[in-house]
């Protein structure tokens, strides 16, 4: 398809969420998710809205702003972006986070899911399996017997 | 409030693992049966003593027999896996050589890549190389260790690319070896190496892209056709060249030599027509010789970077003579370190030029020099010029003196310590 580089900046794109909710969104904005462009080349109306199926609408609203930030390269710097980012993260709860890694997958926005995984990383480092499990709220289906298995596997990991 | 992270799928939560430590990662199995049987996608394992400590981790001796306890485990785990990279850095004694070797060999079935590692006096035997699967290495980086090379067959260190090697201490005939037989690398690294008595390296390898050399008093004969990166950090008493037409980027610091480095830098622009950055240190007595500058003057050098041992009250004018012999230069760079003894400045002439400069970065520790004489001669004759960033120790006193310039380049000046 020959298009200038105008107009297919100026391109809107509609994502429609798992519950019907309906975003208008520059094209280059959401072409930072593989999933999407890779859907868009199928699409033979433009037009029409694209079905997000997993995403929430209010998870899709995140992810969005998310996609808004890193779209627009030329008034911030790294260090800006970085610290954007930073507090983006630190803004969610680990509900939205849940639901946001799953988008982030699904959609696959590389440096969302890398930003996200990082962030559930740096929940678990450095706390006991106890601490996490509480964080998590992860249920302990060991028995004693197999949990002291895999503690006498690597014992080096649990020394303190 | 349920499982949240359980229900996720296995390449989401094997994504977590891997950006965890290897330690909390392995802790990471005891949390439920979902996580004990997830598979680590692993492919990069780095042994050192922050990634297996935590941060409690000390390269202390109680640690040692702990760390290789840990090595042995974690290659059981992951035993069916391909790895691509093993890294080991860590101070373990001569005595856990034999597991060393083990590791080394484990890594090689597992199809690694690239192998760095930096354990001190340990002794590499190029045996556990060759010959028969190690074929997959391409990139091998050596620190602090020593290398065997008796009874070394050629092949595996003809398949490497990369080979950085920094305090392995060689003689000449192991050298002569390594370069007569690493016919493929695009990348070298030579860093304190040549000791105690290699006088002069000759590297003449078709394919080698990128070299850096950090030793002392070194001969150096290059033939090397597609280099485009050429760092020499040591002392250098002599550089051979032949024509380098892919040349961009050139690092040197003839620093022993009578001439201050001034025919070695002559050579390289005569060699390397092609080069656009140039970095190197300068006494100052280079800076005056025009005889110099005038072949400077053919290049396209678009980037000069300056780094320079400067007596107090010596005069930094004499830069200008560079600037000026460089029709394409777009990017300056100073770094001025001070030398204690002074000398007065003559009186000069402030030479009338105009030039293409766009960006001006200057360091400096002192400004006992006459600085500010020369940021305002570029200010005003620089009309490209877009960006000028100083460092430099009196922050205040330097934007007082510049506040009045009439000049539409962005000007930064940070403080330095």
């Amino acid at each position: 398809m020959a298009s200038t580089s105008t107009s297919t900046l100026s391109r809107k794109l509609i994502l429609k969420s798992s519950d019907g909710e309906k975003f208008e969104v520059d094209e280059n904005v959401a072409m930072q998710s593989q999933t999407i462009k890779h859907m868009i080349e199928d699409l033979d109306d433009i037009n029409s809205p694209i079905p997000v199926s997993i995403v929430t609408g209010t998870i899709l609203s995140k992810v969005i702003e998310y996609c808004k930030k890193h779209a627009t390269e030329d008034s911030d710097s790294d260090e800006q972006l970085k610290q954007w980012d930073k507090e983006y993260a630190n803004n969610m709860d680990l509900n939205t986070l849940y639901y946001l890694l799953l988008a982030a997958n699904y959609m696959e926005i590389k440096g969302l899911l890398e930003l996200i995984t990082q962030c559930v990383a740096d929940m678990i480092k450095g706390k006991s399996p106890e601490e996490i499990r509480a964080h998590f709220n992860i249920k302990n289906d060991f028995t004693p017997q197999e949990e002291a298995n895999i503690r006498n596997e690597n014992p080096w990991a649990f020394e303190n | 409030m349920g499982d949240y992270i359980s229900e996720l799928p296995d390449d989401v939560v094997s994504y977590i693992l891997s950006f965890l430590t290897l330690r909390d990662a392995v802790r990471a199995r005891l949390l439920s049966r979902r996580w004990r049987y997830l598979p680590y996608c692993r492919t990069v394992l780095r042994f050192d003593a922050l990634n297996v400590f935590g941060n409690e981790g000390y390269n202390r001796v109680s640690h040692r027999s702990k760390f290789v306890r840990l090595v042995d485990q974690f290659l059981d785990i992951l035993r069916d896996q391909t790895l691509r990279v093993l890294e080991l850095h860590f101070g373990l004694d001569n005595e856990y050589s034999s597991h060393i070797d083990s590791w080394i060999l484990r890594a090689v079935t597992m199809g690694i890549k690239e192998l760095d590692l930096g354990i001190q006096n340990y002794v590499f035997s190029c045996y556990l190389l060759c010959p028969w699967m190690a074929s997959s290495l391409t990139c091998l980086r050596l620190s602090g260790c020593q290398l065997n090379l008796s009874s070394c067959c050629t092949s595996w260190i003809s398949h490497l690319t990369t080979l950085h090697m920094s305090w392995v201490r060689m003689n000449h005939n192991d050298m002569v070896f390594i370069l007569s037989s690493a016919l493929n690398l695009t990348s070298l690294s030579i860093e304190h190496c040549c000791y105690p008595r290699i006088k002069c390296l000759k590297v003449e390898l078709l394919g080698l892209k990128k070299l850096l050399i950090d030793d002392n008093s070194l001969d150096i004969k290059l033939n090397c056709p597609n280099l485009e990166v050429f760092e020499c950090i040591g002392q250098l008493s002599n550089l051979t060249l032949a024509h380098l037409p892919f040349l961009r980027q050139a690092k040197v610091f003839p620093i022993g030599r009578r001439d201050g480095g001034s025919s070695i830098i002559a050579e390289l622009i005569r060699f390397a027509p092609h080069l656009k950055a140039l970095s190197f240190f300068v006494r100052p007595l280079v800076i005056q010789p025009l005889p110099l500058t005038a072949r400077i003057s053919k290049s396209c050098l678009k980037q000069l970077d300056l780094v320079m041992l400067v007596p107090y009250g010596f005069d930094l004018f004499g830069i200008t003579y560079f600037i000026n012999a460089c029709p394409s230069l777009e990017i300056l760079r100073l770094k001025l370190h001070p030398l204690t003894f002074t000398r007065q400045s003559p009186q000069k002439e402030y030479p009338d030029c105009q030039h293409q400069l766009k960006e001006v970065e200057i360091d400096t520790y002192s400004q006992k020099y006459n600085l500010v004489e020369l940021v305002l001669y570029l200010l005003r004759n620089a009309v490209a010029l877009e960006k000028m960033v100083i460092a430099c120790s009196d922050k205040e006193k330097l934007t007082t003196l510049l506040q009045n310039v009439n000049s539409s380049a962005e000007l930064i000046i940070r403080h330095n310590q």
